[in-house]
């Protein structure tokens, strides 16, 4: 980087900030190609990269936005990188640029790699470890010279009181000490606060359990108590504990009476005669802390920590029992420890074969997080996909941390995400929201439930959409944090506003409104009257909208008059309200008869078709907010038209138009209402066929089509689509050997609405021979969401 | 519009699933998930009609027997061609339960034809007389010769009244049911799960193709 490089920097606001430096980026891409950016400018003021599109075309990239993504394709290789377009329509390009790496060298050596495996465990401690084969699988430790600096953060102390010599229990579970140790900030992944623990007198080995509120402590000791007793065939005789309200309740009294257990508690402020839980949970924290200085990790992970830190605390010398680790004075056993590794070490958790296909990464990159207690198994997190995998085949790195700033960076944008995109995809998985606690373990064979003390649950599921392999090395699309989501939304264009008083401060919104009430006056809609007693008068509003052109830009914007027709009364202010629409299998037969005969179809659309329709009822409605007329207040609109929202507009618009088609001397097919037939001499036929305010019309005559065209646009305000090419969300394609039609366009938004646009494709609909049934034993999934999705495909027939 | 107004080679598909919409479990969303799976390798796919083609009306229908496992109803198919296409088609399970795989064709025939006639009185509204009877396919010979035949059995009243509306089409010469091998049965892709190379060439005589061919 050239440091001496300085330039300014022009913002949108007129303010400029300094360069602080040229040089060149190098990008990571996964398949270990290195991609260099040159002339980028070094901003320590800009929060935000940005990298230059007209800058890019310059250097013969091709960029395209279009569909809400933006892609930059490189002339020769393709596509390089796509982004897609957030909520405030920005296209967050996400890269990993290489990042310097000083390895330490240390952990290499047994000794220090062993301390940090032990949890930071004292040198002496390792050493009495080995020289007494305290557990399998242990090397020779030497005394290093250096210190640990993560010790001395984690484990420095004041100096010690004075003890004295205490009873010793004889047996497994005739003492046991107890302690409540919190509550912790932050609260776990799990949104636990606080941790208990019960430590036998005899053995000293440690067990632990996870509270949210301490009052939890008497349904955990009867858990425990159940555990321990069936476990060793013993029973708890002695319960010491502090005189915490926890352990202090009626229940927990009566419960320890009706089994015989005695209690021992402190006297009140003296913690000190519970010596042996509180000593241990200073130790569990100093294991703790000196853990995850040293990797980094999130505070949010103690839990597992301090799981991780009893698991080692149980096969680690103490002075209490001699010679033998905790653990194997509790089970006689001697423990192994050569399943040991380093606290949130990096780890390649092995994707089983059944989960992926033959070119996907064969494992995943995860952190070591603990053991699992239910299966012989290692726990892992993947902070990706911020999921706790239990996974056997596991590779450790001992050496690498993860990057969690990185990931954390990450994790505040999936919350952003939550709220406006629910359920994200993996792979060809489709789930529900409703199974958002349900872990997917990559390894079935040894997958098990999270066990409940402390998952990273998850308040919701946090799926990961798949990219194109191609595509991984970037992080594209809604990735910005809430900041910079809010930061860069002043820059763009907001949505449209949703009351009148918002939108009636801006000029574009007023000059709509304005047209609107011109065309409403110039269509003679309405006349001002005074309301007749005992009629009623319907409120009217506004709605705006932003109208995009088939490219994306602002095409214009549109205000829009609708009554409040939810208010009106059948009877009263209405009557009918049916308008017929064609059917499908009519558009098909028309479309099919002029494929046939090589004739043209053309379409027409007709401009705010309601507001031509007649109305017959006697309908008042108020004064739109904005234009009351001026000493006439008090007066109402009695409509002559209908408006958008009455009940009867589609029904006035249709008898309308119907009006006109009988005028014309079309026939009404009486076995299809939206069916207009005209014939001329010499077998000239002009068929037309309508869809609310869409219709579409072939024949075999021009003049016809021009008479039809010109009588409709006399009569209506009318827009001439040409041929037809799109009709109702079906794209048609009229060539001369055919005709086609399709929804390619449909289908794909239903595959990306439901998130299964980058799904294996299959060969058939349905499974070969598939029959289902109701499946009453089955797991449910959500209805809603699985209506919506038979709903995207078909609507019902009702008849 | 909805999906199926191009796709008839979904229809079975959505008509199965759409049955499950009360209470779906992992098992119906997996179906519906196979559908789209479906959709992502057949985007482009449409209904291509061909020019001169013919407009004669062909009518096919199908039944499966007691395909519902829980309440033992058969799904009636129908398909209708107007030369190289479909124009119009449907998947529907049927109202009642029937006593054999005759009746439950039967049912399946009844609603074609009233299928049949609106799409008759529709095309000679447009000017396109059909002037022989449709032809429907049917697979089943019994189905064919009880609508044939005037012998009576003692069948309950929904049959019964089926059966005679059935008849009367027939003899006045609206509807003419014909055999058809089961292999050329392309109503069979609205009633069954069937196998990939069954389902393609059914497909393919739907007229159902890749918008590729217009290239």
């Amino acid at each position: 980087m050239d440091e001496t490089f300085r330039e300014t920097v022009k913002l949108g606001n007129n303010s400029c900030i300094s360069v602080m430096g040229k040089g060149d980026i190098k990008l990571h891409m996964k398949n270990n190609i290195v991609h260099t950016i040159s002339s980028v400018f070094y901003i320590p003021d800009l929060k935000s990269n940005l990298i230059s599109l007209g800058q890019l075309q310059e250097k013969g990239y091709i960029i395209i936005i279009q569909r809400s993504r933006c892609q930059i394709q490189h002339p020769e290789k393709g596509l390089i990188a796509e982004a897609e377009m957030t909520s405030n329509r920005m296209f967050p390009l996400h890269i990993q640029h290489g990042v310097q790496k000083c390895l330490s060298t240390r952990v290499q050596d047994p000794t220090w790699l062993w301390h940090l495996r032990y949890g930071h465990l004292s040198f002496k401690g390792l050493k009495t470890l080995y020289e007494k084969n305290m557990v399998e699988g242990l090397p020779n430790i030497n005394n290093p010279i250096e210190m640990c600096e993560d010790c001395i953060v984690g484990k420095q102390h004041r100096d010690s009181f004075p003890r004295g010599k205490a009873w010793r229990a004889e047996q497994r579970l005739q003492l046991l000490h107890s302690d409540i140790c919190g509550p912790i900030n932050p609260t776990s992944n799990g949104n636990k606060r606080y941790f208990i623990t019960f430590i036998d007198d005899y053995s000293r080995k440690t067990w632990v359990y996870f509270l949210q509120e301490k009052s939890e402590a008497f349904i955990v000791f009867k858990s425990f108590k159940a555990r321990v007793e069936k476990e060793s065939g013993k029973y708890i005789q002695i319960l010491r504990t502090d005189r915490g309200g926890e352990f202090n309740s009626h229940n927990f009294a009566s419960f320890c009476e009706s089994h015989g257990i005695r209690r021992q508690l402190t006297a009140a402020y003296t913690p000190q005669q519970n010596g042996v839980a509180e000593r241990k949970n200073r130790t569990i924290m100093n294991m703790v802390r000196s853990m995850m200085v040293k990797r980094g990790i999130p505070k949010t992970f103690w839990a597992e920590a301090v799981n991780w830190s009893v698991h080692i605390l149980n096969r680690s010398p103490t002075l209490a029992v001699k010679n033998i680790t905790p653990q194997e004075a509790w089970s006689e056993v001697r423990p192994s420890v050569d399943h040991f590794g380093v606290f949130g070490c990096t780890t390649y958790a092995h994707v089983p074969n059944e989960k992926r296909t033959k070119l996907d990464d064969k494992s995943v990159k995860c952190v070591f997080i603990g053991v699992s207690e239910e299966s012989k198994a290692y726990k892992l997190y993947n902070p990706i996909t911020e999921k706790i995998i239990i996974s056997r085949d596991v590779l450790f790195d001992e050496e690498n941390t993860w990057d969690w700033s990185i990931t954390e960076q990450q994790q505040t944008l999936i919350d952003v995400e939550e709220d406006g995109e629910k359920s994200q995809e993996s792979e060809s998985e489709l789930q529900l929201p409703t199974h958002s606690l349900e872990e997917i373990s990559p390894n079935p064979s040894s997958s098990v439930s999270i066990p409940n003390e402390d998952q990273p649950s998850v308040s919701e599921p946090r799926r990961q959409r798949t990219r194109p392999t191609w595509m991984i090395d970037y992080v594209s699309g809604d990735e910005l944090s809430d900041v910079d989501a809010t930061a860069h939304f002043s820059l763009f264009a907001g949505s449209d506003p949703t009351l009148f008083a918002e939108a009636v401060k801006e000029e574009k919104w007023k000059k709509a409104m304005d047209s609107e009430i011109e065309a409403i006056e110039r269509n003679k809609t309405w006349e001002l009257t005074d309301l007749p007693k005992g009629q009623k008068s319907i409120g009217v509003k506004w709605v705006y909208k932003t109208k995009l052109n088939e490219k994306g830009e602002i095409d214009k914007f549109k205000a829009r008059l609708v009554v409040k027709g939810y208010k009106q009364e059948y009877g009263v202010d209405y009557q009918e309200v049916f308008a017929p629409v064609a059917r499908q299998d009519t558009i098909r037969l028309v479309v099919s008869l002029a494929a046939q005969n090589s004739w043209p179809i053309f379409q027409l659309d007709v401009k705010s078709a309601f507001l031509n329709g007649e109305l017959l009822e006697q309908v008042y409605i108020e004064q739109p907010p904005g234009y009351v007329a001026k000493g006439n207040e008090h007066k109402v609109y009695k409509l002559k038209k209908a408006l958008y929202g009455l009940k009867q507009a589609p029904r006035a618009w249709y008898r309308r138009i119907e009006d006109h088609f009988e005028k014309a001397s079309f026939i009404k097919c009486p076995y299809e209402h939206t069916l207009f037939i005209k014939t001329g001499e010499g077998g000239k036929i002009l068929i037309v066929l309508l869809y609310v305010d869409d219709l579409i019309f072939t024949g075999n005559d021009e003049a016809m089509f021009s008479d039809f065209k010109n009588s409709m646009m006399a009569d209506f305000d009318m827009t001439d689509l040409g041929k037809m090419k799109y009709f109702l969300g079906i794209e048609v394609v009229q060539t001369g050997v055919g005709l086609f039609i399709g929804q390619k366009k449909y289908a794909q938004e239903v595959l990306e609405r439901f998130h299964m646009e980058n799904c294996n494709p299959v060969g058939t609909p349905t499974e070969p021979g598939l029959k289902l049934s109701s499946d009453l034993d089955g797991e449910r999934v959500d209805s809603t969401y699985f209506k919506q999705i038979v709903g995207s495909l078909n609507v019902l027939d009702s008849h | 519009m909805y999906l199926t107004a191009t796709r008839p080679d979904i229809m079975y598909a959505v008509c199965l699933i759409s049955r499950y919409m009360e209470r779906p479990t992992e098992l119906h969303l997996k179906a519906a998930k196979r559908v789209f799976r479906y959709l992502k390798g057949t985007i482009d796919f449409g209904i291509f009609y061909k020019k001169n083609g013919g407009y004669v009306l062909i009518g096919f229908i199908d039944s499966d027997y007691a395909g519902d496992l829980d309440d033992r109803r058969s799904t009636s198919g129908h398909v209708f061609m107007m030369g190289s296409a479909a124009v119009s088609w449907a998947s529907k399970k049927q109202q009642v339960v029937t006593l054999s795989t005759t009746e439950a064709e039967f049912i399946a025939a009844a609603t074609s034809a009233c299928q049949a006639i609106w799409l008759r009185r529709i095309l000679e509204e447009l000017h396109f007389y059909q002037e022989r009877p449709t032809v429907i396919h049917c697979d089943n010979s019994s189905t064919i010769k009880l609508s044939k035949n005037l012998v009576l059995h003692g069948r309950s009243k929904h049959i019964d009244v089926r059966y005679h509306f059935l008849r009367d089409l027939v003899t006045d010469r609206t509807i003419d049911l014909v055999y058809c091998r089961s292999e050329d049965q392309v109503a069979d892709i609205m009633t069954k799960s069937l196998k990939s190379e069954a389902f393609v060439k059914l497909r393919a005589l739907l007229g159902v193709c890749s918008s590729s061919v217009l290239n």
